[in-house]
């Protein structure tokens, strides 16, 4: 019966490819020749083939070559090296490095089906593998934390230590660094792993929707509360409370909160009886609180009341060792979500990703690998997919805005200028009281430049 | 057609199994001399890949024609081959070389050399119909590599392969004898 299996003959003699070709096809394989290194791994770019016959003697490239060349970019492929009589040295060396049989011209038919099928069973058997180990991570979607680095090393093991506790904890990093995953990981690795984790985005509301989004409301607490609605902490009762951005939420409800995680109890907006809930807080901001607190705006009694535990994700430049982790991680994900067939990203593109500053973190990695598959035509990730990230301007963050562009530019002079504010208004040719107006105008502030 | 010293017998053996099994109609051709062109002086064997390009090119009216020789076969990859064609195309060839002796040594008997014979050129006519290898134990498309496999394979096909046939013949427009 008629299979899929796919194979590419590479060598440079016309007949052995043709005769190869021929006895293969009789098969039912599926059967491309290419005759030389350069050609098989054009074709390889664009075919997914399972299995590749390749001689060890050509001119130009060399098998043993194409074979390095295949096993970095191709891991997936198959191959089994064509070998002339009495060159076993060699056949050996490709062994070594990393051919999966080899065969000595001319062939015994039987020893050639015998190998083709063995190897059919062995990729069949890899399939299967690599599909049940994806199963695996979709069954346990925390563990979509990656990183190999010491530093993130020493957090999963913090993270297991933390989820043992019923302790609040406060995680640190910059935007982007997954604090979210890091509090989703707490959360599945606790006792309340069988209750709910309710997010909230503190950042996400205005003030008095933010207060209505956490405690509930009743019916017409106010203009068009309807209807009575659960709040965040009710949601959260038995599991797990994760409050991101915390920083951002205003000084009068840190004080209602507070009150909350030391009582686990509450009112619901515009009601009377008091709540009991139990659950879990887990905050996490990208401001330094100490630094807010210092200014007034934030409360130290609250902090405390978080921070009981911190834990801090340090920001992707800071473990660079992590990105081809992560970048094939998301290659994978986004290979599978996009039904393309990519193997891999090529060395002089992980070379651009490890170079990248990543000012937005693994969630910028992230977005870079998607968008990169989304263009790519070929079966590997090369430099030319990641062009946007080398300008200086990427395409993906060039506005076309006159307003946003100009605030770009003033924030770009002041900082320029440290904030002398006559020195800027020099610099951009308008005069003091302009600046002043744009300023206020825009809300600029020296530290927003940083977050 | 046969091409060089191929027995009479085995011939019309060949040429009964194939009107049978096939339902095509058969005619046995003259004999033609050993395909000299195909030696390689190397080897010591007859390369089949060449014979069948002759063969391909004659101007007899048969849609098919499978030619019986009595030297071995190779093609450039492998060491050798009891039988080569061209998948879909118009010529095989079978070689009896090897069929006469047992893999361990000693003669085979008359009847399982006509048998092997005849089991050998039905699988490479049917590639000829684009019949590929077939993994079912129970169809002479299986692929055998020894000549003991070939002992094991039945004279028949598969209901699969089978179905491919008659599929084969209606593309190709093959005139089948009446039932």
């Amino acid at each position: 019966m008629a299979n899929k299996v796919s194979i590419l003959v590479v060598d440079d003699e016309l007949v052995i490819r043709e005769s190869l070709q021929g006895w293969l096809r009789r098969s039912g394989y599926q059967v491309d020749t290419a005759d030389g290194g350069s050609a098989a791994l054009a074709m390889l770019d664009k075919t997914p083939y399972d299995l590749l016959f390749l001689d060890i003697m050509m001119p130009v490239m060399s098998g043993i070559e194409v074979l390095e060349m295949v096993k970095e970019d191709y891991p997936q492929t198959l191959v089994v090296m064509i070998t002339a009589y009495g060159s076993v040295d060699t056949a050996v060396e490709a062994m070594k490095g990393g051919a999966n049989d080899y065969l000595m011209k001319p062939f015994d038919p039987d020893q050639l089906s015998l190998l083709t099928e063995k190897l059919m069973q062995q990729k069949k058997l890899l399939d299967e593998n690599i599909f049940l180990r994806e199963q695996m991570a979709e069954a346990t979607r925390f563990e979509n934390l990656v990183g190999s680095s010491a530093a993130m090393q020493e957090l999963f093991g913090m993270i297991q230590d933390v989820a043992a506790t019923d302790s609040s904890v406060l995680i640190g990093g910059e935007t982007g660094t997954g604090k979210e995953l890091v509090a989703k990981a707490i959360h599945a690795k606790s006792a309340r792993c069988n209750g709910p984790f309710i997010a909230i985005n503190c950042g996400g509301f205005p003030e008095h929707l933010l207060e209505s989004e956490l405690f509930g409301h009743e019916r017409g607490a106010f203009t068009g509360a309807h209807r009575a609605k659960k709040g965040r902490l009710d949601l959260a009762h038995h599991g797990t409370l994760f409050l991101d951005e915390v920083g951002t939420v205003p000084i009068k409800m840190q004080v209602d909160l507070l009150r909350v995680l030391e009582t686990k109890k509450f009112h619901r907006v515009g009601g009377t009886s008091e709540i009991e809930v139990d659950f879990r807080t887990i905050a996490a901001s990208n401001r330094d609180l100490s630094q807010a607190i210092e200014k007034g705006e934030f409360r130290q009694d609250f902090f405390y009341r978080l921070n009981v535990i911190s834990l801090h994700i340090p920001p992707l430049r800071d473990r660079r060792d992590d990105i081809p982790l992560l970048a094939n991680h998301f290659l994978e994900r986004y290979r599978r979500e996009t039904n393309k067939n990519i193997d891999t990203i090529v060395k002089e593109a992980m070379a651009i990703l490890r170079e990248y500053d990543w000012p937005g973190n693994v969630r910028e990695l992230e977005n870079a690998i998607e968008r990169a598959v989304v263009i790519c035509k070929r079966r590997r990730l090369g430099p030319e997919e990641f062009t946007f990230l080398t300008l200086q301007t990427s395409p993906t963050a060039r506005t076309y805005s006159l307003e946003e562009t100009q605030i770009a530019h003033l924030r770009e002079v002041l900082k320029e200028f440290d904030w002398n504010i006559t020195k800027a208004a020099q610099a951009l040719e308008i005069n003091r009281v302009t600046l002043h107006k744009k300023i206020k105008k825009y809300d600029l502030r020296p530290h927003r430049a940083s977050s | 057609m046969r091409l060089g010293t191929v027995g009479e017998a085995v011939l019309k053996i060949v040429a009964a199994n194939l009107q049978e099994i096939l339902n095509l109609p058969v005619d046995i051709l003259p004999a033609r001399q050993t395909p000299e062109f195909a030696y390689s002086d190397n080897r010591k064997q007859y390369h089949a890949a060449l014979i069948l390009k002759k063969l391909a090119e004659s101007r007899r009216p048969h849609p098919r024609i499978l030619a019986l020789v009595s030297v071995d076969l190779f093609i450039p990859v492998l060491t050798h081959v009891f039988g080569e064609a061209q998948l879909g195309g118009r010529a095989a060839v079978v070689s009896t070389h090897r069929l006469r002796h047992k893999e361990e040594g000693g003669g085979v008997s008359l009847d399982t050399f006509y048998e092997r014979a005849a089991k050998v050129a039905l699988h490479e006519v049917a590639h000829t119909f684009d019949l590929v290898h077939c993994k079912q134990p129970e169809c002479i498309m299986r692929l055998s590599s020894g000549p003991n496999d070939l002992d094991e394979l039945p004279l028949f096909f598969c209901e699969y392969c089978e179905a491919f046939l008659e599929e084969a013949y209606r593309r190709y427009e093959i005139q089948r004898l009446p039932e």
